[in-house]
Parts: C-alpha cells; structure tokens; sequence
C-alpha cells in the first residue's frame, strides 16, 4: 500500500481537484466505490469519516460510482445523487448531501451484493474471530457497534454483513458508522478523540452523524472473518445485563426474515444461513450501559476457544 | 464506443482480446443500465468462458445474475399457477416473450432479466380469463377510469393484474399491438399457427410469429429502455429458428399475413448491422418490397436508433441527444398507434390536464 496516498494524506484543495476529476475510489473490503463530487463540504466530510482509507489507482475497476451533483433552483441549492449514470433518489437539500451519499450508497450496495448472502448486521471482530449483531429497529445495533469499535473491536461493518455461500466467511464492508441522536453525544463524550463527521438535523432519522472506522479496521479491511457469535442486542435502562442463549430455530426466522436477499439468492441463501448459524453461538444480551456489554462480550471471546478459519476463506 | 464493444463480447465472450479493468468498469455499468449484465454472465457461462472475467467483475455480473434467475424462479412459479387457475377454462394459453423464452428453455432466456408474464389468450376468451383470474386473487394495481378504458378499448393488452402473494405481475394480451393503430395483426390467426409446449398446456407463439413480435416490440410498442435486451433477442432468434428448413418461407408468408413489413424490415436492418445477425432473405425482401422507407425516413431512423439503442456514458446523466432521440421514437409510435383524435384526447389526459389539477399532499 505503500505509494497510494490516503484519502486525510491528500489536502482538501488537491482532494476537491481530484473528486471533481477522474473520482476517488476507495476499497472497502468486499468492494470498491468511487466518489465524484466538487462539493467543498462533501470533500470536508470524506477526509473525516474515510481519512484511513487508500486511494485506489484510477485504472481499476469498482462497484458503484456515486457522483454528487449540486443543482440550482430558485429557492437554495440541492443535492443530487447520481449512481452509474442513473439517479435513483430524490433530491434533497445541499445541506443533506452526506446523509443522501451515504444512504444512496447503502441501497446501492444492497442491490449489487447479491454474489453474497447478505444479512443486515453490525459486525466486529477479534483477530478473525467475528461477532453478528442483527439489525432490528432500536435494539441500539449501530451505537453498540460503534462502541466495540472504540473499544478496541475490529469493525467490519455496521450495517452489512456479507457472508461468502462458498466459505461461510464474512467479508468487511467497512464504511463510517451512522449514529443517530442521543447516541451521537454518548459516543463523543466518552471517546472524544475519535472523529466524527459533521451532524445532520432533520432527516428522517432525525439528527445524525457518522463516526469514522478505526485505522486498525481500515487496514485489515481485506481480512475476511469467521463468523463465531451472533447477538441480539437489546437495550434497556435500569436493568440488570444478562447474557441468554436463543436457539438456532428462532435465530433463523429472525435472521431469514432481516436478510436483504435471502429469498433472491433461493436454495444457495437457505444453505448459506443454516451453515452460519450451525457454526455460531447465539445469544441475546440486554445491557444498560456500554461497560457491562462489553464485559459479557469479552467473557465470550475469552471462555470460548478460536477455531482456526479455514485455509480457503483466509485465501480470500 | 463502448457499448458496440459490448456488443462484440455478447457475440463472442471467447474473443482473445478482453477488455482490461478499467473497460470492464464502464462496460458492467453500461450493461446495466441496458438491463443486460445478466444476460452478459450467461453469455460468458454458455461459452465456458467465465475463468476469464477478473474477479470484481465476475462479482457485479454474478450478482446481476442473481437477480434475474429469481425472476426466472418466480415466472415459472406464476407460470404454474396461471396452468392451475386458467386450465380449467380449456382455451389456448399463450406465453409471449419474457415467459415464453423461460418456459421453452432457450438459450437466450437463460439470464435474461423479466419483469413480468405476457400472456396472450383470443379477444373473445379474455373475459373469462380475466374472471377467473380475479377470482384468484388477481387485481389490477392503482389506475383511474381513463387507464382502464385506455387499456379496453384501445390497447392490445388489459392493464398489469397484480397478486399481493407474488412479485410479478400478468399482462394479459388478446393481440401483439394496439388494437386502434396502423398496423393490426391478426390476434386469432396468431393464436392458431402457436405452437405447444412439450407439457402441453402452455403454448407459444410460432418462431417466425416470435420474430415479428420482438421487432414490433422494437419499433412499434417499447419502452425505449429495453431495447438493448430485445435487439439481442431477436439476433438469437434469428440465428436459432433461422437453421429451420422453412422457417425463411414461413416468416415472408406471416409478414404477409399480418402486415408487419415496416417493424420486420426495421428489426432485421439493426440485427443485421449491430449484430451481424444471419438475414432470411426472402422476408427480407418481402419486407423492403412493401415497406421500404424513403431515404430520408430512413437516414432519420437510422440516426435515432442509433442514439436511442445505446446506453450512455455512465458518468453523465442521460444526455439531451439520447432523450430527444427517445422521445422522437416514441411520438412515431404514437402517431403510429392512435387516429388523430384520439391521440389528441389521449395527450389531453395524460399531459395536458394533470398539469392543472392542484398538486395534492
């Protein structure tokens, strides 16, 4: 990697130049994304949250290609986002550019990964040895998340996880973590050091920010992972933490069901799923504050024995 | 320009010179904007050559893949349930395009990307074809009175018929063009030469009906995004039912039959250029002898198609000259498919006044 500079090595001006120019494009583990853009403050936005991350030589190939177009009307400016020559979305208002980017990006990659089973799951690792936590709606996934990571948890990605049918591995898919509201202070306050990207008020999801992927994560973005936990997170105020098996039958309805292609992918999806969870440990954590999840979540990783990924998946 | 070079690979994935990464990156996303990256991996899995894509870019082509066999699954899902509820009736049960190539199992339906089952039954069977598909759980999606009686009246096909249990919707047809427009084949005779399938309830259209409805579909009735996809169609067409004995002969005598000389002489004119397509050449004739467009129809046509065939560069919005081409195509089709009259009307409907109605929410 060395000689390819980094998205934070470049300064804003050449960063803008070359975002206007040819695109940057970046790896992020399971694929590649090339950003075009001559917006001031989305070039800001990317030396914050994707600093780490190398930029890959024009001459390759990616994924997605998002360019973000800023459109004159009579009544302020708009953010349009153009992917691969077609644009999917609604306009929204410039000062929502990152949000629409980011989200654009999320349903572009759900539609293209389809070469993978891919569950909608935060994921974090020790070394090679990752831990699922399933996405339902305010079970605090992406804060917790976010939170492993600060502690010292690999991330591999807060939103996706693409499981390989072949190998059963989970690839990185390594992009910023969204927080939103509350979570955006709870995280800051307690790692200030850790960058986060502008806030966003107003948006469907309220105020967001993101918070960008630890150096450590972005440069073992290539390493896949074996999958070994999966757990359900659920946040509850004033009570006790408590760390409870779920058996692999509820496990597969709830997976099954959050999948984003699961039915799309047909028997290969079915075998995929039933392998992952053969060869995981599930269980639901409920926790109050951050220091007793990561207590349970370390005791799993240090009572239970690594079991060496297989010399296919680590070719990968 | 890339997209005949995509081309080029659709006709010989084997070709020794392969496009080098950076080709490929703006190849894959033209071909999807074309709606044909899938069709591009069963292309490249049919010649074994699949070893030879890199690797990201096996990836996209796999995942683009992926999408299209699960439409592939569930037309044949909804294929077997059109067999279970439309059975009974005991009328000819006629699969069009998409459906058909699915469920003939031909080469070029392998990885092709479907939306919908056309189905086409006679004028005089659709009422009880349409009761007992409502009776299924079938239902027509949101439309206002002036859709459906645009539909009825006037169209070849009744409006999408959406199940809530599945992904894909049924266009029921009676005839392959729009009843009130220049050219009007004969829906009946149609249905008599279809041919049946192999199981015995489900039938398809004769080949060379097959090849006159692609190009109708071209020329006459397209979405104007698609045709990429149909062009390719009608190559294999042509290169597969055209080893047939009489297949020459019977395509010059259907042509005949159902006056469809224009979209046939268009069809095999851009097969033929784009495609290097193997030419009939008695319907060739048959078809330039009746309906041989003057050289400035021609020159005019050439120059839109051109235009509007080809997916742009990706890294622009679509450009003026594409859209412009397009909506030129599209007003001949228009023009082709309403008296005065009623396009006059049909325009008043559908541009003219809903720019007046107070926006609503």
């Amino acid at each position: 990697m060395r000689g390819a500079p980094t998205v934070a090595g470049l300064a804003l001006e050449p960063l803008l130049e070359r975002l206007s120019a040819s695109g940057v494009a970046l790896d992020l583990g399971a694929c590649t994304v090339r950003f075009r853009a001559s917006h001031r403050a989305f070039a800001h936005a990317l030396r914050t949250l994707y600093g780490a991350f190398p930029i890959e030589p024009d001459s390759g190939f990616a994924d997605v290609t998002v360019a973000l177009h800023v459109r004159r009307a009579p009544f302020g400016r708009w953010a349009r986002l153009c992917i691969d020559g077609e644009w999917p979305f609604q306009d929204l208002p410039l000062a929502m550019h990152l949000p629409l980017v980011e989200w654009g990006l999320n349903w572009t990659i759900a539609h293209r990964a389809h070469a993978w089973l891919l569950l909608h799951a935060g994921v974090v690792a020790r070394g090679d040895r990752a831990l699922l936590m399933p996405a339902f709606s305010g079970v605090g996934k992406s804060t917790l998340t976010a939170a492993l990571m600060c502690h010292g948890y690999r991330l591999l990605s807060d939103e996706f996880c693409p499981i390989d049918p072949a190998t059963g591995s989970v690839s990185p898919l390594l992009r910023p973590v969204c927080l939103k509201n509350d979570s955006i202070d709870r995280i800051a306050e307690r790692w200030p050091e850790r960058p986060i990207g502008p806030r966003t008020a107003g948006t469907h999801k309220g105020t967001i920010a993101h918070l960008a992927p630890s150096p450590a994560s972005v440069s073992a973005r290539k390493r896949p992972a074996r999958p070994e936990f999966i757990v359900f997170p659920r946040y509850q105020a004033g009570e006790a933490s408590a760390l409870e098996p779920v058996t692999t039958q509820r496990a597969f309805v709830k997976l099954s069901g959050n999948a984003f292609n699961y039915s799309l992918l047909g028997e290969a999806g079915f075998v995929a799923l039933t392998n992952l969870l053969g060869q995981c440990r599930i269980y639901e954590l409920r926790y109050s504050n951050f220091d007793e999840a990561f207590e349970r979540i370390d005791a799993l990783f240090a009572e239970t024995e690594a079991v060496p990924l297989s010399a296919e998946a680590a070719r990968r | 320009m890339s997209a005949q070079r995509l081309l080029l690979l659709f006709a010989d994935p084997l070709q020794p010179q392969q496009p080098t990464l950076a080709q490929w990156d703006r190849l894959v996303r033209i071909a999807r904007i074309g709606s044909v990256a899938s069709l591009l991996h069963a292309r490249y899995e049919a010649a074994g050559a699949l070893d030879a894509l890199p690797a990201p870019v096996a990836r996209q082509l796999r995942s683009e893949r992926t999408v299209a066999e699960y439409r592939i699954r569930m037309t044949r899902w909804n294929l077997e349930h059109l067999v279970e509820v439309l059975g009974p009736l005991d009328i000819e049960l006629v699969l069009l395009k998409g459906a058909a190539y699915i469920a003939q199992d031909v080469p070029w339906g392998r990885g092709r990307l479907t939306g919908d089952v056309d189905l086409m039954v006679r004028a005089s069977q659709i009422p009880r074809a349409e009761a007992a598909l409502r009776e299924a759980g079938w239902r027509f999606g949101e439309i206002t009175d002036y859709d459906e009686r645009y539909y009825r009246e006037w169209s070849h096909e009744l409006p999408p018929l959406m199940h809530p249990e599945r992904p894909l919707p049924i266009d029921l047809h009676h005839t392959i063009l729009p009843v009130t427009g220049r050219l009007r084949p004969d829906g009946d005779a149609l249905v008599d030469a279809s041919v049946a399938l192999p199981d015995g309830r489900l039938r398809v259209l004769a080949p060379e009906d097959q090849v006159l409805h692609t190009c109708c579909h071209l020329f006459e009735d397209s979405d104007m995004w698609h045709q990429l996809r149909d062009l390719l169609d009608l190559d294999a067409m042509l290169r597969e039912y055209g080893r047939g004995p009489d297949f020459d002969e019977r395509l010059a005598a259907s042509v005949a039959r159902h006056g469809l000389h224009r979209p046939l002489h268009y069809g095999l004119r851009y097969a033929r250029r784009y495609l290097g397509s193997p030419m009939p050449e008695r319907a060739r004739r048959e078809a330039a002898r009746h309906a041989q467009p003057s050289p400035p129809t021609e020159w005019l046509m050439d120059a839109l198609v051109a235009r509007s065939l080809f997916p742009d560069s990706p890294d622009m919005p679509v450009r003026a000259s594409r859209l412009w081409a397009k909506r030129a195509l599209k007003a001949r089709q228009f023009a082709r498919r309403f008296p005065p009259r009623l396009l006059a009307r049909h325009l008043w409907t559908k541009w003219v006044r809903p720019s007046r109605a107070p926006a609503l929410g």
